[in-house]
């Protein structure tokens, strides 16, 4: 299930492509989560995330267009290839099939990527022992910051989730699912403070590479803004235009 | 390059699951149905009003509950011991079951009870039952186990996987109910009112109660039936009755709100608990294990969980939030109680035993 090797640098390439950050934080697991023994002792320095923070478009790529171009960039191999049938070289077509199911599995890895990195607004609470990361219109991330314990979890039974920060102060969360689906949110803070990038990585054991898709957040002052929500038990959640209420 | 650190994590934690992969079969769940009274126990006595204190929320194995999820058991701690005082009012066997946010020495039966684990698939909670005399009724932890039949009813029926539980709960209270002789009700209700009593005025109550060898309380006499003071205390106690029937309803409402997320919050946590269970059939929604489909629909039921506990999550805490102030009059006076419900019963209670001294001269125990 390989993809072609041009393919698959083309697919780093792109997981790198922010640039804000390099390709060298945007990847990387946390040394002490390559062996579960040293989690206990590899929390690295949390850094203190908690604001509002909202999309900087001009920064994040557009899932969309990475996709097309994957795509393109792909079948215009397996075209290529095709064609060279003389070319002993060349894919033969079972070589080739096998390509275009990997490309249609990418594009399916890479959409349920985009769909678990869609949020335009987070809101951070962090205290000494905690993170909270409320993502609009999608599920929270919570991650509870215990010194001296394994921070892997066991909350939904059979799968398994993981989170903490690194040495490098990036705060990742890891959710291993049924069906060996994996995601991996990191939250890299620039070094001046002003931009948060947030990638997702999504893997699944049918296709031998993972899918990345990075956004880039910029904060902005809580309760300036025109659009408020708030949740009671009454009217459950309720959204309104103008500044938030006291 | 980052798939070269990616992927070796990735390994440990497969390494980290397959302990749990291997599977033994869930254990059945119990079965048990509610017994009803049939009127025939104790017709001389009126029965017995039960108070259950909030459930207290352990997390297994460590004492205490993360900051992240404590949100969600202490709205399991309210919402539990509801369905408990449900099943209970249910049976017929009990006169006012109300829960109440704090433990009342006085009341006739006292209900306590922890949560040891609460997951979608199981249920276990450590329960005493005591009686004003301190008499242990029960002692015990309950477990239960949930199935895909329980689930499949719960939207057809909206009965709880774990009803059973709570029917077991019930039944052994009554069993023992039924053993006691009517000399026994007297006694509860003469121990209840005389602990209440004491709570008021000790200087004045104490030597009717003491202790035994066994660590029981015993009833050595009760104030003449035209007390004024021991009647005072029957009348201070009708209106703290009456705060126990506002501080009721609000868990009721709380319970009916819990209603609307927390069952389907636990039937998607049940999926995902029970998937590899389901992985002996090959199949998950009608999706072929392997598939893309199995894949998406493996996330949509975990972002299904995930949105319910963060609903769950903001729940529990609007709920503390939002009590709003309650407003009463007590003995001609306007009173408004603010806070939590254990703040403003506590403050309720405080100003019960203000008016008692106010009116016998004697000094509110504190």
């Amino acid at each position: 299930m390989a993809l072609p090797v041009s393919f698959r640098y083309i697919l780093l390439t792109l997981a790198c492509l922010p640039g804000l950050f390099g390709c060298g934080s945007a990847g990387g697991i946390p040394a002490g989560a390559s062996n579960a023994n040293s989690n206990a002792n590899a929390n690295g320095k949390a850094i203190n995330l908690s604001g509002a923070w909202e999309v900087d478009y001009k920064l994040t790529e557009n899932a969309q267009e990475k996709l097309l171009f994957l795509y393109e960039i792909a079948s215009s191999q397996i075209r290529q290839s095709q064609r060279r049938r003389d070319d002993p070289k060349a894919m033969n077509q079972q070589v080739v099939q096998r390509a275009i199911d990997d490309l249609n599995g990418l594009i399916k890895l890479g959409t349920l990527a985009d769909s678990m990195n869609q949020t335009n607004v987070l809101r951070i609470e962090q205290g000494p022992d905690y993170v909270l990361v409320k993502r609009d219109d999608d599920f929270a991330l919570t991650c509870e910051l215990v010194k001296d314990k394994s921070r892997l979890s066991n909350v939904l039974g059979y799968g398994l989730e993981w989170c903490g920060f690194d040495g490098n102060g990036q705060l990742t969360f890891v959710s291993r699912l049924p069906e060996g689906l994996d995601i991996v949110h990191r939250f890299m803070l620039s070094a001046n403070g002003e931009r948060l990038s947030v990638s997702t990585t999504v893997k699944t054991p049918a296709l031998s590479d993972a899918y990345t898709i990075n956004r880039v957040y910029m904060p902005f002052e809580e309760g300036s803004s025109l659009y408020n929500c708030e949740f009671t038990l009454e009217k459950k959640k309720t959204c309104w235009l103008g500044p938030a209420e006291q | 390059m980052m798939l070269r650190f990616l992927i070796p994590f990735l390994f440990v934690l497969a390494s980290c699951t397959s302990a749990p992969q291997v599977q033994e079969p869930l254990p059945a769940p119990i079965n048990v149905s509610l017994n009803y009274s049939t009127g025939g126990q104790s017709a001389s006595v009126s029965p017995l009003n039960v108070s259950i204190v909030l459930f207290a929320a352990e997390a297994p194995g460590t004492g205490t509950v993360s900051r992240i999820y404590g949100p969600i058991r202490e709205a399991e701690s309210a919402y539990l011991p509801v369905q408990l005082r449900n099943t209970l009012d249910e049976s017929g066997y009990w006169g006012a079951v109300n829960v109440v946010p704090s433990k009342d020495v006085a009341a006739e039966l006292l209900v306590t009870g922890s949560i040891v684990e609460s997951d979608a698939v199981s249920l276990e909670l450590a329960i005493e039952v005591r009686d004003s005399r301190g008499r242990v009724w029960l002692n015990k932890v309950y477990r239960d186990y949930a199935t895909d039949y329980g689930y499949e009813t719960l939207e057809n029926t909206a009965k709880d996987p774990f009803q059973d539980l709570f029917n077991q709960v019930a039944n052994d209270m009554s069993e023992v109910q039924l053993l006691l002789q009517p000399e026994d009700y007297v006694r509860i209700l003469d121990t209840s009112m005389l602990r209440y009593a004491m709570l008021l005025s000790p200087e004045a109550f104490a030597r009717y109660l003491v202790i035994d060898d066994s660590g029981e309380i015993q009833v050595q006499g009760l104030p003449a039936r035209n007390d004024p003071l021991y009647n005072r205390v029957r009348r201070i106690r009708d209106r703290e009755y009456s705060m126990q029937d506002v501080v009721d309803e609000h868990f009721e409402d709380f319970y009916n709100n819990m209603q609307k997320i927390y069952p389907y919050w636990r039937q998607s946590s049940y999926e995902l608990l029970v998937y590899n269970n389901q992985l002996e059939n090959r199949e998950y929604r009608g999706s072929r294990s392997g598939s893309w489909a199995a894949v998406e629909s493996v996330y949509r039921t975990y972002k299904e969980l995930k949105l319910n506990e963060d609903e769950l999550r903001e729940l529990a805490s609007s709920f503390e939030r939002e009590i709003s102030p309650t407003v009463t009059v007590l003995e001609g006076r306007v009173i408004e109680l603010q806070g939590t419900l254990a703040d403003q019963y506590k403050t309720w209670r405080k100003l019960l035993r203000g008016i008692y001294a106010e009116t016998t001269g004697s000094i509110p125990a504190t």
